[in-house]
């Protein structure tokens, strides 16, 4: 068992997510505000059963969704929506704030 | 310098210290001028009048030629008197990273008032060089509707041991007739001053920031010691230090002793000793322990939600301390970056959050960004970083309208870039190796009103061992970016409709072996750019992974007036958001598209003999060869429509047809890589092997190295 985070970065406006992990849900993540001062919404805790791991995430509200394959090598994996496209970085570790 | 060899320079690549006179600008001016190879009085006039300035005036006899003395620069600040209006006016000609412009703020005098009353820049001034004066001529853009628009800039030249001259500035009508004039003295050679207080919370105990040398690690500048002040200072910003207050109890922090931005807001009201709610060149910067957000958050700007924003900014020793230089790098970085978003810049990947958007960039070597997003990995920013802006930023350092940048000014985001027309000014270095061009397949480079508008960029290294590279030409990777100058002169950055992220992989780019790849930038995020007649300018920039950049030729294209009320019809059928998407995706079954598809189909059925025609059957071609998988509003099941492939085949063979004729308005490039490739998948996938055999053939003839399409990461 595997733990990352999952960094909600841009774009967020009140949004709700959904992560999944090889297609099974695995969290729902309400109300997501993003302060672009800091490129930052929340970081929230996501159990992998095992690796590698296709992780998705979906805001249904805006229609889209994205997903990405990971590895024992992601510590982090920062979500971005920006210009109403969603983009997923995984990182080898938690991306700083500022 | 080198940081161990005073003799020799750090390395090349973006020169943070180098300087240039007026008659250098000049210089490139009227090279810049000459490369558009379209060369006006006015450049003949300057490159004749340097030329004079420069050269002695032959003497009769053997007389000593006197020595000559430095002229003094006349970019910096000047700033006018008396009552009525007062004007502070930024020249921007010379020096350090010149920028070309002219901008300044006016304000209004009543008495013992004075209120701000509006702001201007000159965008692309021409600049006249004589031997005694220097001459800066434009049209400015304002923040209120001028009557006097065009400007006049006349500043004597100084050796540098007389004091400074003041600066001359004529206003004109668009008739030429003389608007207000104003004597303005020259105040300082910075293009903005504030002041900074610098206060510190009382859990601190690791030493404070002061400086650190650039020299210490691997980096894209010259090394050289850097503090808060002086990285300002290198963008033209002068910061004037405060005395810190006494230092601010954590108490003020709560019981948890680590900061909420509310909490860190109140602080700057108590103890901030410049604070005032109003926009003024002053900031204030708060060394802290911890924010409740973690040791992850290094740093923020935490005034961004009542009415006079982005006053304050605070760093974070919890993730900062230490004095090893990565960690000193590190310091400086977060205090500088924090420090602009006081200044109302955002971070590179998300300029398009900005009112009004401008197009991100992620591959920004700037202390807005972030390293460790950077596409070609956290060592490549390092590396490749001269600690410095980048040239949009700082031109929104400078010559932004007051309120977009003053702190306390617009809300943080609003007004957070200005346009940047510097996209059209040549490089002032390019030694990248690399050639783009631009180009068009078109007779007399011109488009028919409403045609789908296509670029071809080519990427060619000129080192004769090659050169490395990466291949992504498309502007949806973010790597190359494309300005577009329409007919009344206005400059935008092409937004393609989708972005991808890409991986940052490299290739060996051979000499004499291009790569190329065609462009539709006719529509995107700022909807259709070729919407009105006449001539338009395009220039494209690649960002090469080390951060390097390479300018093409500028590309003039035409769009033509509708010649027969046929043409106007068609126009009219392909102008609208819907079409511009569908031309975008190559067609889609999309139940929101059904208005955009309706109008394109009827091109097709009313017209189809018009050249525009053409696009309507690539587009349906490569949709129809397509499964289209969709989710009709209201249903939980997904709806595929199979590929129509004996459609496509007939559209897409119609159009080789037609190509092999010279009949078509495709360009080349966009027959091979989108008509034969997909008449060869539909083909294959339809069994007709004989015919996709033949189809191949044809591929092959035409197969250069082509771009690489943008990837999703």
């Amino acid at each position: 068992m595997l733990k990352i985070k999952v960094g909600f970065r841009d774009g967020f406006k009140g949004d709700d997510a959904i992560i999944t992990v090889d297609g099974k849900l695995a969290s729902r993540v309400p109300t997501l505000v993003s302060n672009p001062a800091i490129s930052f919404a929340r970081d929230i805790e996501l159990e992998i059963p095992k690796l590698p791991a296709e992780v998705g995430v979906q805001v249904p509200a805006r229609h889209v969704s994205g997903s990405v394959k990971i590895d024992s090598g992601t510590a982090y994996l920062a979500v971005f929506l920006l210009d109403n496209e969603l983009s997923l970085r995984p990182l080898p570790e938690a991306l700083p704030v500022m | 310098m080198n940081s161990s060899d005073p003799t020799l320079m750090e390395q090349t690549g973006s020169t943070a210290a180098q300087e240039l006179t007026v008659d250098d600008v000049v210089h490139l001016q009227t090279v810049e001028q000459s490369v558009a190879q379209e060369p006006t009085t006015s450049s003949q006039e300057t490159e004749s009048a340097t030329t004079l300035a420069a050269t002695p005036a032959p003497q009769a006899g053997p007389t000593p030629i006197p020595p000559r003395f430095p002229f003094r620069r006349v970019s910096g600040r000047y700033l006018s008197s008396g009552a009525g209006f007062q004007l502070e006016l930024r020249v921007d000609v010379d020096g350090i990273r010149p920028l070309r412009r002219v901008s300044g703020d006016f304000f209004q005098v009543l008495g013992a008032t004075t209120t701000y009353f509006g702001s201007f820049v000159v965008n692309s001034p021409t600049i006249t060089v004589t031997a005694g004066a220097v001459i800066i001529e434009g049209l400015g853009s304002y923040t209120w509707q001028a009557g006097a628009p065009k400007i006049r800039v006349t500043i004597a030249r100084r050796i540098i041991f007389q004091p400074p001259a003041p600066a001359t500035v004529q206003f004109f009508t668009l008739a030429n007739q003389p608007g207000a004039s104003y004597l303005c003295q020259f105040v300082s050679a910075f293009f903005r001053t504030l002041q900074i207080e610098t206060d510190s919370a009382s859990d601190v105990v690791a030493p404070l920031f002061q400086q650190y040398n650039t020299g210490s690690l691997p980096s894209g500048g010259a090394g050289r010691t850097l503090s808060v002040v002086s990285a300002y200072a290198e963008a033209g910003i002068e910061m004037q230090p405060v005395a810190p207050g006494p230092s601010i109890n954590v108490t003020e922090a709560g019981s948890n002793q680590a900061w909420s931005d509310s909490e860190l807001e109140a602080a700057m009201a108590g103890h901030f000793s410049l604070f005032h709610n109003e926009p003024q060149w002053k900031v204030w910067e708060f060394a802290a322990e911890k924010h409740e957000l973690g040791p992850g958050l290094l740093g923020i700007m935490f005034d961004y939600q009542d009415e006079w924003q982005r006053q304050g900014c605070a760093v974070f020793y919890e993730g900062l301390q230490g004095v090893t230089s990565d960690k000193l790098r590190l310091q400086l970085y977060t205090y500088v970056h924090e420090l602009g978003h006081c200044f109302n810049l955002l971070h590179s990947w998300q300029k398009s959050l900005a009112t009004p958007p401008q197009a991100n960039r992620p591959s920004a070597f700037s202390w807005m960004n972030y390293p460790w997003l950077f596409p070609g990995g956290v060592n490549a920013f390092w590396s490749g970083f001269p600690f410095q802006f980048d040239d949009p930023e700082l031109l929104h350092l400078r010559h932004a309208f007051r309120n977009d940048v003053i702190m306390g000014g617009n809300n943080f985001a609003i007004g957070a870039a200005l346009e940047d027309p510097q996209t059209f000014n040549q490089p002032i270095q390019e030694n990248t190796g690399l050639q783009l061009e631009l180009s068009v397949s078109k007779k007399n480079k011109r488009f028919l009103f409403g045609e789908p508008v296509t670029v071809n960029v080519k990427l060619t290294a000129t080192d004769a061992n090659g050169k490395v590279g990466h291949t992504y030409l498309h502007p949806s990777a973010g790597l190359l970016q494309l300005g577009i100058c329409d007919p009344a002169g206005n400059v935008k950055t092409y937004r393609p409709l989708i972005e991808h992220c890409v991986s940052g992989e490299q290739v060996q780019l051979e000499a004499g072996t291009p790569i190329e790849t065609s462009v539709y930038c006719g529509f995107g995020k700022d909807g259709f750019y070729f919407d009105r007649t006449g001539f338009y300018q395009v220039r494209a920039i690649y960002t090469a992974l080390d951060g390097s950049k390479v300018f093409s030729n500028i590309l003039r294209l035409r769009v033509s007036h509708p010649v027969t009320e046929k043409d106007e019809d068609v126009a009219s059928l392909f102008f609208g958001e819907q079409q511009g998407t569908l031309l975008y995706l190559l067609g889609s079954d999309a139940p929101h598209l059904q208005r955009g598809n309706d109008a394109l189909t009827e091109v097709l059925e009313n017209y189809p003999e018009h050249p525009l025609a053409e696009y309507v059957r690539l587009m349906h071609g490569v949709n129809d060869a397509r499964n289209f998988k969709f989710l009709p509003a209201g249903e939980r099941k997904i709806i595929v429509r199979k590929a129509r492939h004996e459609n496509s085949i007939k559209l897409l063979s119609s159009i080789v047809d037609n190509s092999e004729k010279g009949k078509t308005p495709i360009d080349p490039l966009t027959i091979r890589d989108n008509v034969l490739t997909t008449l060869l998948s539909v083909q294959r996938d339809y069994g007709d092997t004989a015919a996709a055999a033949k189809v191949e053939e044809k591929i092959k003839v035409r197969k250069p190295r082509v771009a690489k399409a943008a990837k999703a990461a």
